[in-house]
């Protein structure tokens, strides 16, 4: 072989190392002290590590509150679009009423439609129920989801014919039929899936920007930019204390359901 | 339905089977309705938060409103006219065009690069280096840029610190009209890269291995299996990777554009997807930025038509 193994592992060590390096970098600096965060040296692990931007990122914006609104967010909307998505995909799966290719194809372009040509309306929409600043109003419109229908379809199509029509033979009607038999059957996949919701509606930034300036509405990634241009400039220990904290959600859910996690965006990316 | 029934059966055999038939539809139609109503809290939402959305922000795009005020007034097809005839618009298409193209190069190179070389390590390190290599993916956009936005402080910055360390004078990123855009490229490509390494990966991992040891076999080098395998049966998932980056890559640079730029310095830096909230969000020129997004949508889907009509004859010539 030309390449020996070791050059490859020494490439994607290096590889590696490059693109971890901003999170290694964001640590180092939520470590350091003031002074040494300007001391414009290139040191990765502080010469004198302190928690004391993690204090002060606790006191100086409701970092509990942010978490709390983050999660109850993440959570909810997951929650909403994991339901929604299976049900529709088990209308279009094995319900199939007519029209369902139609109603299928206008689920999937939603993914195709960009945020910024719907958000003005919505904005407006939001405003005008007076749901600005409330959870209603930051979950409802994040529950869309073409993506969720679309795997969700696939995987219900998989599903072995016999067992619906033996759960039919049994008198149960299509609630039963849902809830007993296709989702038990497919738990691997609605999990795997509704990682991916967390994890999204987690990193979620734009709709939450738009809909919550109240202080104590914000989302995690939200509520953190105040760290920016404070008066008397950015405060980077804080912030990149704070980033540190607002990452770990999404990269345990990940490093968890890792597997699962690569899967689904192969075969999302693979879709035709 | 067919209510035809054989000649010469009596009238009771015929309302028989036109009662069957009556059951048979009237269960056809309740079962159509319950699927309906399966589908209809996904489609509520959907019809609500996307597809009036569309019509909506066509509707608006001919008024001119500042948002607050009560009375809108209709000024026809004025507000495409301004932005047709405005530099932050022009500047935008420019900049959004020249972001995609270098977006599409960089994750298309790097992450089939970084594809080829974790399939040649065993499954066990593959793995490692899978996740390693895609998480900065799952992290938010948001927080991503806070990172760099540390990362290109033009003096306290670990860039222009490492620079320093090596004597060179590191240019004022964000804030320098040369190298703004490309910054924001920078973290673009950082963040997104993960999804085209990983659909690399199942590519590659598609194309069989027999295919490669007959080819060794007969003495070819690592780099004539790249040329002569690996290329040409990549060719699909680098054309799907070519036109899902291209077309839905711009829409990344949205974040960083708020958090890093805010489209300056003097536009340098700006696009179309930034235009329509500064316009909208901030000079609340509602109209105006409808305008804007609907122009986006109009050109967005016509790239759409071309990756379908592309993708259809990728799978006439691919087989």
């Amino acid at each position: 072989m030309a390449i020996s193994r070791r050059w490859v592992h020494a490439l994607l060590v290096i590889a590696c190392l490059v693109v971890v390096f901003p999170m290694l970098w964001m640590i180092s600096t939520a470590l350091k002290s003031p002074n040494e965060i300007f001391a414009g040296t290139f040191r990765l692990w502080p010469a004198h590590a302190t928690l004391q931007n993690f204090g002060a990122a606790m006191t100086q914006v409701p970092m509990l509150r942010l978490f709390g609104n983050s999660l109850v967010v993440a959570l909810a909307v997951t929650a909403a679009q994991a339901v929604s998505s299976t049900l529709a995909a088990y209308a279009c799966a094995i319900l199939r009423p007519p029209g369902r290719h139609v109603c299928f194809a206008l689920f999937v372009a939603t993914m195709m439609v960009p945020f910024q040509v719907t958000m003005i309306p919505n904005y407006l929409l939001i405003a005008r129920l007076e749901l600005l600043n409330t959870y209603t109003g930051l979950i409802v419109p994040q529950v869309v989801t073409g993506y969720g229908i679309f795997m969700l379809r696939q995987t219900f199509k998989n599903l072995p014919g016999s067992l619906v029509e033996a759960g039919i033979l049994d008198g149960a009607n299509s609630w039963q039929v849902l809830w007993r038999i296709v989702v038990p059957a497919t738990r691997t996949a609605l999990a795997a899936l509704s990682v991916l919701f967390f994890i999204n509606t987690w990193n979620q930034y734009l709709w939450p920007l738009l809909v919550s300036s109240d202080k104590l509405m914000k989302t995690l990634p939200v509520g953190m930019q105040e760290f920016v241009s404070l008066e008397g400039g950015t405060n980077w220990g804080p912030l990149m204390a704070a980033a540190s904290m607002a990452v770990v959600p999404a990269l345990l859910a990940y490093v968890v359901a890792q597997r699962y996690v690569l899967e689904s965006f192969v075969s999302a990316g693979l879709k035709e | 339905v067919s209510l035809a029934a054989p000649a010469g059966s009596g009238s009771a055999a015929l309302a028989a089977a036109s009662a069957r038939a009556r059951v048979r539809l009237r269960r056809r139609w309740r079962a159509a309705i319950l699927g309906y109503l399966y589908l209809a809290p996904a489609a509520a939402l959907t019809a609500v938060f996307v597809y009036w959305p569309l019509i909506a922000s066509a509707i608006l795009s001919f008024y001119d409103w500042n948002l607050v005020s009560a009375d809108r007034l209709a000024v026809g097809w004025q507000n495409y006219r301004d932005l047709l005839h405005s530099r932050a618009f022009r500047l935008s298409l420019v900049n959004t065009g020249e972001a995609a193209v270098a977006l599409t190069a960089l994750t298309v190179v790097a992450p089939l690069f970084l594809a080829v070389l974790v399939l040649k390590v065993a499954p066990r390190w593959r793995n490692v280096y899978r996740v390693i290599l895609f998480s900065p993916t799952v992290i938010s956009m948001a927080i991503a840029c806070a990172i760099w936005l540390w990362m290109f402080h033009p003096l306290y910055g670990v860039l222009n610190t490492a620079l320093r360390l090596v004597g060179v004078q590191g240019p004022a990123w964000l804030s320098s009209s040369d190298w703004a855009i490309w910054s924001i490229v920078l973290v673009t490509v950082w963040k997104t890269f993960g999804f085209n390494f990983v659909v690399y990966t199942a590519g590659l991992l598609a194309i069989p291995a027999e295919l490669y040891q007959a080819a060794r076999v007969d003495g070819a080098s690592d780099g004539q299996l790249f040329r002569y395998i690996t290329v040409p049966l990549l060719a699909p998932t680098t054309l799907f990777v070519l036109l899902t980056t291209f077309i839905l890559g711009p829409q990344n640079l949205f974040i960083p554009t708020q958090i890093l730029t805010q489209g300056g310095p003097n536009e340098a830096s700006n696009n179309v997807g930034y235009l329509v909230y500064q316009l909208g969000f901030e000079y609340f020129r509602v109209g105006y930025a409808s305008a804007a997004a609907t122009l986006i949508f109009l050109v967005f889907l016509a790239l759409t038509a071309v990756q379908f009509l592309l993708a259809e004859r990728r799978i006439h010539y691919g087989g």
